[in-house]
């Protein structure tokens, strides 16, 4: 039995590569990740981004570096098209012996104020300040957009599997493999357990490879590895009754696009959503996923936490299996 | 005429299908999700915690505290509840004021994944209220405004242009190839062979099919959420480009594969390749060079544009016009491509 189900795994990997569609799956969330990995570096950075024309000398520009980034530009017209093209960048430039700043008038509210405030500064450097300003922090390295960016990542890749699934099985309803699977002699449950094992492997692969990437430290992978295969479960129950149940597809995509949103939702909704507001996230296994990968990379998760919010998503997944059986069982058919 | 008949075939087997349907009800969900779930304005600004010196309370900056309405200032009553409130929101900042051998400190904390560009700016700005009541302070900065108009569009509709772009605007990335290949499974290809028609008449009514479907959903969003606060003509006339060009890519991609499967793991990479454009649109201090180049990247803002009252129509129309040509470009590339293998 378990040779068979291998062999289907197999042949799907092997199938798969020949489309490069599993090489695509492979690859694609680490090129996610390393996207994530190198915008929390550089988005971490910016404060105000300002252009100069060559009427602002040497020092005025080195002093800036310290709090803004600098783009120079060797004419005054140069620097105003700059300033006018779509993005947040404001010109700097001397005239009748003070400081003129150009705006588009479109920027993110108050950011002229703050450059505003490190041009005048550098004339008013010598004046005594009357206070003193202390600076420390409470060592906390993780920014808000890496620690929500890598939740969001390693849930959504655990979607993926589903996903996967969905799309070999269309393919092989389009190329009528399935009705042949039914005259052989492999089992309906072997049939089943070999194409679900995609839909366990991959997100593991994927989730754990990717923390490793954005190297979150010293976090519990086991507790990953449980959050991971009960997502995952759900997503291969929703990517089999939708892959069984239209040999069409157009369908197939159509209903891939349509199960973003509950995914998308149940994420944003917990990030940005007040406390009171989540009871209406609770019936979504998606949230419940966020909760857990959120305290993991927090690594404020506890078993007790884990397995409760696993034990939710298996229950949802559960009642969804119920309602959904008879169909994947006729579409198997 | 064959491309008319062809058309017109094409949309009513496309109303039979449920995919037009299931397009139609995400617009909608869009639309319910713009409406109930997304404030009209929402500030992201960041908490501070902030404990006054009891020897402050009485002078102005202690009365100004006190009676401050901000929900982003919370007064603390002990310096050592901070890094626990602290830790509790991760966005947030926390700060004493304190009296120390009569001379005012600022003791900041920050959370420790702040740049260092970020301190120094924050150092900066905490001191200027100070600096500027000295008597030998000057100002030598002005402020010219280039642009005409300084609009800003509310929070809500400045999410329309990103649902506009990957919804409307490229449905045919998602979608043209899974129509064509559909057809080629099915044997519709081949009786179409056998017919007078050309292979871009057929080509061309599928982007017909698409242009109908993205306008519908484009239409209906900006509609229901936006009312007349839009200038639909150029708003037509954008989605048109836009759309067209987004069908065009999608048949060039799915011209070098012979089936959907193969198909769609390019254009997948391709539609998430220009999502990341929806980054620099809301972060406008991030633009990298790759992110300009992609052509949702203007593509975004000049949807942004017809939602203004004053639209600059030199970019609005600049870039519609460079939509269209590429979208000839690589609907005929698409073409010459699919000449040769779709009836084989």
């Amino acid at each position: 039995m378990l040779s068979k189900i291998f062999r289907i795994l197999q042949r799907d990997i092997k199938s798969g590569m020949r489309d490069y569609m599993v090489l695509y799956i492979i690859i694609f969330p680490f090129i996610l990740a390393f996207i994530l990995k190198m915008m929390t570096t550089s988005v971490g950075s910016i404060t105000v981004n300002v252009a100069v024309d060559d009427s602002i000398g040497e020092d005025m520009i080195l002093y800036l570096e310290d709090y803004a980034k600098v783009e120079t530009f060797d004419s005054l017209d140069k620097m105003r098209e700059r300033v006018n093209r779509t993005d947040d960048i404001f010109g700097l430039t001397m005239k009748d012996g003070g400081y003129l700043v150009y705006q588009q008038g479109n920027e993110t509210q108050g950011t002229v104020d703050i450059l505003d405030l490190i041009v005048t500064s550098y004339d008013n450097q010598d004046l005594e300040v009357p206070i003193d300003v202390r600076i420390s922090d409470i060592d906390w390295k993780l920014s808000p957009l890496k620690q929500y960016g890598g939740s969001l990542l390693a849930i959504f890749m655990s979607v993926l599997g589903g996903m996967v699934i969905l799309i070999n099985l269309i393919e092989e309803k389009t190329e009528k493999t399935l009705t042949a699977i039914n005259v052989s002699p492999t089992k309906r449950s072997e049939f089943v357990l070999g194409k679900g094992l995609m839909g366990f492997i991959l997100p593991i692969f994927h989730s754990i490879g990717m923390l490793l990437l954005l190297n979150f430290g010293n976090i519990d992978y086991l507790m990953v590895f449980v959050t991971t295969i009960s997502i995952a479960l759900i997503s291969v129950i929703i990517g089999f009754s939708i892959g069984v149940t239209n040999d069409n597809i157009l369908a197939g995509i159509s209903s891939l696009k349509m199960i973003f949103i509950p995914v998308l939702g149940s994420i944003f909704g917990a990030i940005f959503l007040s406390a009171k507001w989540h009871p209406f996230l609770y019936w979504s296994p998606f949230y419940w996923a966020f909760k857990s990968m959120d305290a993991i990379i927090l690594k404020e998760a506890t078993w007790g936490m884990i397995i409760m919010n696993s034990g939710i998503i298996i229950g949802i997944t559960f009642i969804v299996f119920m309602g959904l059986s008879k169909r994947i069982n006729r579409g198997l058919n | 005429m064959h491309l008319l008949t062809s058309f017109l075939k094409d949309l009513k087997v496309s109303f039979k299908t449920f995919y037009i349907y299931i397009e139609i009800i995400m617009a909608l969900i869009i639309v319910l999700v713009l409406l109930f779930v997304i404030p009209e304005n929402f500030t992201s600004s960041a908490k501070a915690f902030i404990y006054l010196d009891p020897a402050l309370l009485e002078t102005e900056l202690g009365e100004e505290l006190t009676s401050n309405t901000l929900d982003e200032i919370v007064l603390v009553d002990n310096k050592e509840d901070i890094p626990r409130l602290m830790e509790e929101d991760r966005n947030s900042v926390g700060g004493a004021i304190l009296l120390e051998n009569g001379k005012m400190v600022y003791d900041l904390t920050l959370q420790g994944y702040e740049s260092e560009r970020f301190r120094n700016v924050i150092e900066k700005a905490l001191t200027v209220d100070m600096v500027r009541q000295l008597p030998d302070y000057e100002s030598k900065v002005s402020i010219e405004t280039l642009g005409e108009s300084s609009e800003r569009l509310s929070d809500r509709i400045n999410m329309l242009p990103v649902f506009l772009v990957i919804n409307s605007a490229f449905m045919g990335l998602f979608i043209i190839a899974a129509y064509i290949f559909m057809d080629k499974d099915e044997g519709t290809i081949k009786a179409f062979a056998v017919t007078p028609s050309r292979v871009w008449e057929y080509l061309l009514s599928k982007l017909g099919i698409i242009l109908v479907t993205g306008l519908m959903t484009g239409l209906l969003t900006a509609v229901l959420v936006a009312g007349f606060n839009v200038h639909y003509v150029h708003l037509i006339i954008l989605l048109i480009a836009s759309n067209v060009f987004g069908s065009a890519v999608g048949l060039f991609i799915a011209s070098f594969y012979d089936n959907i499967i193969k198909a769609m793991g390019a254009l997948y990479i391709t539609i998430i390749t220009f999502a990341f454009a929806t980054i620099s649109y809301y972060m406008p201090s991030f633009t990298p060079l790759v992110i300009r180049i992609l052509p949702s990247y203007p593509m975004l803002f000049a949807f942004r544009e017809v939602f203004l009252e004053k639209p600059d129509l030199g970019y609005v129309y600049t870039y519609t016009a460079l939509f269209f040509i590429l979208a000839v470009v690589f609907f005929i590339l698409a073409n010459e491509r699919f000449k040769k293998t779709l009836t084989a």
